[in-house]
């Protein structure tokens, strides 16, 4: 195929919105090494409320980047269609920034608590959501449908493990008026992530709009009926 | 809403060669339909078959049938001079009669219709040169030669002289591939207004501009109509993987 002026102008876009998805990459796998290895250095929250700043930073420049080249290529079809969604998904990228900023503020107060049963639970959420985050971004990039599917369908699984939480950290303040504190802090966390994981759901089910033009896998399968 | 031109089954050849593939589609009323493809894929003859001008060409042959408003133009005992004067043609080119007034180039379809009155003859003219927006640029100089006129006046001269005989079907192939960008905004303009009164099916390379003006489009390829459907699907989510490699230039 021919060199086209088309295709170059996509290749920066998705160059882009890499630079994109790997500061959001690089955001989630700053908490997660907190949470894991719990040590929280004095400069631990200033790494992550830089790396925020990058995203929103990268989130204008994308959209920048989009804004010119549909006044200059006026794409159509899957070209139209791929840089309408990279325009949405870069918001949902910047909101995952925001609320990793907030799992941050809140991984300093929890360290300080002390261990709880649901502690594992953190962990288990937060390497779902790393790896739907990963997936969903490497399934649009490929425009891989199938991909996309299991990271939507992963999506419940951590809606089960929040729901799973919540009726333990309820139990374990109910027992123990010490731990409302933890409790609070875990609930919350888990909500953030938990939110995480609906945008990373966004992000793949762009995939099948980019695709097929619907946006998703059941109306694609309709499209065949 | 009425079905203003039925096109069913239609091939057409220019001696031995098979240039129109059994295509079929249908346009109703108020609509603009642009007929977009690469070049030498049919269009031009495809629209030519709508008003019997294929035939013009010598050893041309095209088979199949062409409704208007009902009527089979290919019918028995249809004369193909009638049917000229129900489907207007514009071509690429602007082409004024050389040799006629500004007023002449428009009264002339209304003269040879049987129109003589001179106060009818003034009316019309005043009411086309107005429909075809050029009524303001030319009102005060109506003897001058048509070949006076800009580029872009003319086209829309043509686009009057055409609209005279109140066609209920206008055909307009390229029209404004041969004109500078705002000539061919005020055309596309004109095309939004004339759409009220009279279908319109245009062939155009511009893929923008059919994405602009039309309702519908047809994806036309060696000869066979490949998609044919609502523009905005067209250009946003054709179903066909031809029709996407063409819209998104990478055909071929
Ligand atoms: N007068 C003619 N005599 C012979 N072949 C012709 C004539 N006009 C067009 N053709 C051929 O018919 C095919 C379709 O042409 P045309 O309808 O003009 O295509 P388009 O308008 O899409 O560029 C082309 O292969 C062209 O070379
Ligand atoms: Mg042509």
């Amino acid at each position: 195929m021919t060199d086209l002026r088309i295709d170059r102008t996509l290749e920066n876009v998705e160059k882009e919105f890499l630079t994109l998805g790997s500061l959001v990459e690089n955001i989630l796998s700053q908490i997660s090494e907190l949470i894991k290895k719990r040590k929280f250095a004095p400069d631990s929250l200033e790494l992550v409320l830089d790396c925020e700043k990058k995203i929103n930073n990268q989130d204008r420049r994308l959209l920048k980047v989009c804004t010119e080249s549909l006044a200059k290529e006026s794409p159509f079809g899957m070209d139209l269609r791929f840089i309408i969604a990279v325009m949405k998904l870069s918001a949902d990228l910047e909101r995952m920034g925001d609320q990793s900023r907030n799992i941050a503020y809140l991984i300093k107060d929890y360290l300080n608590h002390t261990t709880t049963k649901v502690d594992q639970d953190i962990i288990e959420m937060c390497n779902q959501v790393q790896w739907m985050v990963r997936t969903s971004i490497e399934a649009f990039m490929k425009r891989d449908v199938l991909l996309a599917e299991r990271v939507r369908e992963n999506d419940q699984i951590v809606d089960d493990i929040l729901a799973d939480m919540r009726s333990k950290c309820t139990d374990m303040m109910k027992q123990d008026t010490q731990l409302v504190e933890t409790g609070i802090d875990q609930i919350m966390m888990a909500k953030n992530f938990e939110r995480i994981a609906d945008h990373a759901t966004n992000v793949a089910e762009e995939v099948f709009f980019v695709v097929r033009g619907h946006q998703s896998f059941d109306s694609y399968k309709g499209d065949n009926l | 809403m009425k079905q203003v031109v039925e096109v069913k089954g239609v091939s057409a050849w220019f001696g031995s060669l098979h240039v129109l593939k059994e295509v079929s589609f249908s346009v109703h009323e108020n609509e603009v339909v642009a007929l977009i493809g690469p070049s030498g894929c049919g269009k031009s003859t495809l629209i030519r078959c709508l008003n019997r001008l294929h035939e013009e060409v010598q050893d041309a042959k095209i088979s199949g049938q062409v409704f208007l408003e009902g009527q089979n133009i290919y019918g028995p005992n249809v004369d193909a001079v009638t049917i000229r004067r129900r489907v207007g043609m514009v071509f690429q080119k602007p082409n004024p009669f050389p040799g006629l007034s500004i007023f002449d180039n428009v009264a002339i379809g209304l003269k040879l219709a049987g129109v003589h009155n001179k106060a009818i003859l003034q009316e019309r003219v005043e009411e086309c040169l107005m429909k075809a927006a050029l009524w303001g640029e030319v009102k005060d100089k109506l003897k001058n030669p048509g070949l006076s006129l800009s580029g872009g006046q003319q086209q829309r001269l043509c686009i009057a002289r055409a609209l005279a005989v109140s066609p209920p079907v206008l055909l307009m192939d390229e029209p404004t591939s041969a004109l500078d960008p705002l000539s061919t905004a005020s055309i596309e303009e004109l095309i939004a207004q004339l759409k009220k009164t009279v279908t319109i099916i245009i062939v155009t390379h511009n893929m923008q501009q059919a994405a602009r003006i039309s309702d519908k489009t047809a994806f036309m390829l060696n000869g066979e109509l490949v998609e044919y459907g609502r523009t905005t699907e067209i250009f946003t989510q054709p179903r066909m993987e031809q029709t996407e490699r063409y819209i998104t230039g990478r055909f071929g």
